[in-house]
């Protein structure tokens, strides 16, 4: 009775293939692209398990180099293309239309080919293992090794043509999601009151557009060079192999951001929830993330130390790389002054949301150490990047997508986790996490490259990676007990009710889960706690706490804003 | 409680309505890469499935009665502000319209980014090199490319008319500027194909001739696909889809024709001008 929903038949009743297939429906489109990225997920964990199993112990031959190749290129190209990025589209998907108390997304179909071209390119590029020639040159397939004359069979070929769907499939999301947050936000919802995580979303989608062409010309040169006789990555005829790298790159650094802003956006809408207060500093946060947006494509060469560019220019990338997580502070700060004094109620979403914090802090610092031209160079292409990274991507970006599938599954559902197998998944994935990864630090600073097969005895790596082999296990374990309680949840879940947080935005004012048109009646929104406003009508945000309208924060929305309000 | 804070919407909220064209056509897009690593007919058959998916795909958007035709001037111009309000205020196919709008300018600043790496990969190649073109590479002749050029800026005239004229609700000059247009674009992509059979060299000769083959060939394909765009709004307007109120397929097609021109200037530009 709090809400702007009504009591719906649940999605399980109406689960007929070909209204799955033909959905136009942003939420069922969302499952589609969350069940599907999930199931990718555990083809990368698999990948992951034969890497930490071959490396457990030395000289082993569970493994050959050629397999090997294959499995890490992709473990690595699956987790961001396949896993991460699909999974934030379906989350934004479902969540970010009922946020902004929106219909749906702005154009549906598009969204619906989005989804079947992310689909069908994955099991296009998975198909390569049924004839034994998956993508083998890692996730950034550096030329001149990706040229037909050092890989000539299709595995290269099978790698650029899905990620040239994939490109486009996620730049058609990210059109959509840019369109609608700028277009159908409900009354009243100017963009200085939209909610966190839609800020992410758009900025993510503005990364995306920006950034995805580079890798798209990359990839459509590269097959030109293997496919029509090209040569621009051949040296010799002109051709330069660091052209490649820039074009990666300058994709390849942007795309951090697009995996990490959407967690980021989860975390900022799940810490004030948890800890019953409003946001600290909504302003820095939301802005923070435009700053992040923009300075990430100007230190794409921090990845390209070791190829020699002039002393001057690799001095500019690694101070604006520097710079860079400088907003990334920004962001950190307001979170802890989010849980400053603030009622914690430790729910499992909230656990990964502070695991976040930690463990991408770790991640952080340890990317300004390799932003450090000396530093990198000794490093370069160690397992201590290898460390670095998935404390970004792992602690920080699954991590939040964890927080997130905890605050919003029972949405989906209808129905709540429970939270004592929410709790063991929590703490068996901290520390699987980091018995996985923190030892790669040590590995890598003792000289251990990345991407070898296998190595001699007698190196000082072998207890270390036993270690982290027996971490990648407990991962794993960590996964199947989350799937075990999501599986028990919808069978014997307590009911999850519109609003089983006492949240404050728009998607808990309608049922669990939403009428196909989400919401019976138009959202008002006055503050950016509208739930807040519904539920507390004598101390409403919108009269307490306005907030801050410096000129510089869009005065053409003010006018935007005034409509709504006639009548008041 | 809820009568307070909001209002009914459910009569302008028509039911969700499904489609298959979309997972037609990532079906089809999928068959030309499987053709790509098997045999070539798969991809043909999967260009052939694509077309049809993506005509069939424009036509499902002109079923039904339009609501624009029958919609206020205040609700038309209120929906173009594109925040908040009037969404909901607007019959649904009003802020579709303005948010394709909104589409076609981020569909077209993506293929803008597109291209502008294309260049940016070509200058640097140029940039970094001792010599330029390369070793054996051709200098390009002037003469035919530039009339090939000036054809097809010519042709934005009649395109940019089209528009102009549809909004007077003027459906003969439509025709007339979108066939004419289309005209020149076929005249310019045969003049094209003819300097690639002349040319005396091939993609594989050097790395400037792979990036002329590359750069112009993705623009050719561009002007293919705007001429399919013109010609296919051209057939609805014989089916007389198009009022001075409903005409925004003519914006995509002449908006997409404008960027094509514009995106050929730059590589005229730099591919033969500055040589
Ligand atoms: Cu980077």
């Amino acid at each position: 009775m709090t809400g702007y929903g009504e009591t719906v038949p649940s999605l399980r009743a109406e689960a007929d293939v070909w209204t799955w297939i033909t959905t136009t429906d942003h939420k069922r489109i969302g499952i589609l692209y969350m069940v599907s990225a999930f199931v990718f997920f555990l083809g990368g964990i698999v990948e992951a398990l034969l890497m930490r199993t071959q490396l457990a112990v030395a000289r082993n031959t569970l493994l050959g180099p050629d397999a090997y190749n294959q499995i890490f290129t992709m473990h690595g190209t699956t987790m961001i293309f396949l896993f991460l990025m699909p999974m934030q589209a379906g989350l934004a998907n479902y969540v970010l239309p009922l946020m902004i108390g929106a219909r749906d997304m702005a154009f549906p179909r598009l969204n619906a080919f989005g989804y079947w071209l992310f689909l069908f390119a994955g099991l296009f590029m998975y198909s390569s293992f049924l004839i034994g020639a998956a993508p083998n040159a890692g996730w950034f397939a550096y030329a001149p090794l990706t040229e037909v004359q050092f890989s000539p069979g299709l595995n290269i070929d099978f790698w650029a043509l899905a990620i040239l769907l994939l490109g486009i499939s996620s730049t058609a999301g990210a059109i959509n999601f840019i369109v609608t947050t700028i277009g159908l936000r409900t009354r009243g919802m100017s963009f200085n009151l939209m909610p966190l995580f839609v800020w992410a979303t758009l900025v993510t989608s503005l990364i995306i557009v920006f950034a995805m062409p580079s890798l798209t010309t990359g990839v459509v040169l590269l097959l030109v060079d293997r496919r029509l006789g090209g040569t621009f990555f051949t040296p010799g005829d002109g051709g330069d192999p660091l052209l490649w790298q820039h074009l990666f790159w300058a994709f390849g650094h942007p795309e951090v951001y697009i995996l990490i802003l959407p967690a980021m956006g989860v975390i900022s809408e799940v810490l004030p929830v948890f800890a019953r207060k409003p946001i600290f500093g909504y302003s820095f946060i939301a802005w923070s993330s435009v700053a992040i947006g923009f300075l990430g494509f100007t230190v794409w060469a921090h990845h390209m130390f070791a190829v020699g560019l002039p002393i001057i220019v690799q001095a500019l990338f690694a101070a604006s790389s520097m710079i860079v997580a400088v907003p990334t502070g920004v962001k950190i700060f307001n979170w802890i002054a989010t849980l400053w004094g603030g009622q914690i109620s430790l729910k499992t979403s909230m656990l990964f949301a502070i695991g976040f914090i930690g463990q991408f802090v770790i991640g952080g610092i340890t990317g300004v150490f390799l932003a450090v031209v000396p530093f990198d160079w000794q490093a370069t292409d160690s397992y201590f990047v290898v460390a670095h990274f998935h404390y970004v991507l792992f602690g920080g970006a699954l991590f939040g997508l964890f927080a997130g599938l905890y605050y919003w599954l029972p949405k989906f559902t209808g129905r709540l986790l429970d939270e004592r197998l929410g709790i063991l998944h929590f703490f068996l994935i901290l520390i699987g996490f980091n018995l996985t990864f923190f030892p790669m630090h040590l590995l890598g600073l003792m000289g251990m490259p990345r991407r070898i097969y296998t190595y001699a005895p007698g190196l000082g790596w072998d207890n270390l990676s036993l270690v982290s082999a027996v971490g990648g296990f407990t991962i794993a374990l960590s996964v199947s007990v989350f799937i075990w309680n999501f599986f028990s949840s919808l069978r014997h879940g307590q009911a999850a009710g519109d609003d089983p947080w006492d949240a404050w935005t728009l998607e808990w004012a309608t049922t669990s889960p939403p009428p196909p048109h989400n919401f019976s009646t138009v959202p008002i929104v006055r503050s950016r706690r509208p739930l807040w406003d519904l539920k507390h009508p004598e101390n409403p945000d919108w009269r307490t706490a306005q907030p801050a309208r410096d000129a510089s924060v869009e005065s053409k929305e003010e006018r935007v804003d005034a409509g709504p309000r006639r009548g008041y | 409680m809820t009568q307070v804070l909001g209002e009914d919407i459910e009569s302008i909220a028509p039911e969700v309505q499904g489609s298959h064209w979309p997972i037609v056509l990532a079906i089809a897009l999928t068959l030309v890469l499987v053709g790509l690593t098997t045999v070539l007919v798969i991809s043909l058959a999967g260009l052939a499935l694509a077309l049809v998916a993506l005509v069939a795909w424009v036509a499902q958007r002109f079923q039904g009665p339009s609501l624009v035709d029958h919609a206020p001037a205040s609700v038309l111009n209120g929906a173009s502000q594109g925040a908040g309000e009037a969404v909901f205020e607007a019959p649904l196919e009003v802020f579709t319209i303005q948010s394709s709008r909104w589409g076609l300018v981020w569909f077209i600043a993506s293929e803008a980014i597109f291209f502008a790496n294309l260049i940016a990969a070509y200058l640097y190649l140029r940039v970094s090199s001792q010599t330029w073109p390369p070793a054996g590479g051709p200098h390009l002749d002037l003469l035919f490319p530039s009339v090939n050029t000036a054809i097809l800026l010519l042709s934005g005239i009649p395109a940019y008319y089209a528009h102009r004229a549809i909004k007077r609700g003027d459906i003969r000059g439509l025709r007339i500027g979108l066939v004419l247009a289309a005209l020149l674009g076929a005249v310019f992509l045969v003049g094209q194909g003819y300097e690639y059979l002349t040319a005396g060299f091939t993609i594989r000769t050097n790395v400037f001739t792979a990036a002329f083959f590359t750069l112009t060939g993705f623009h050719g394909a561009h002007v293919a696909a705007g001429i399919g765009i013109l010609l296919t709004v051209f057939l609805l307007s014989l089916r007389g889809r198009f009022s001075a109120q409903r005409n925004f397929a003519v914006e995509v097609a002449s908006t997409y024709w404008h960027f094509v021109d514009i995106v050929w200037i730059v590589l005229f530009t730099i591919l033969y001008l500055a040589q």
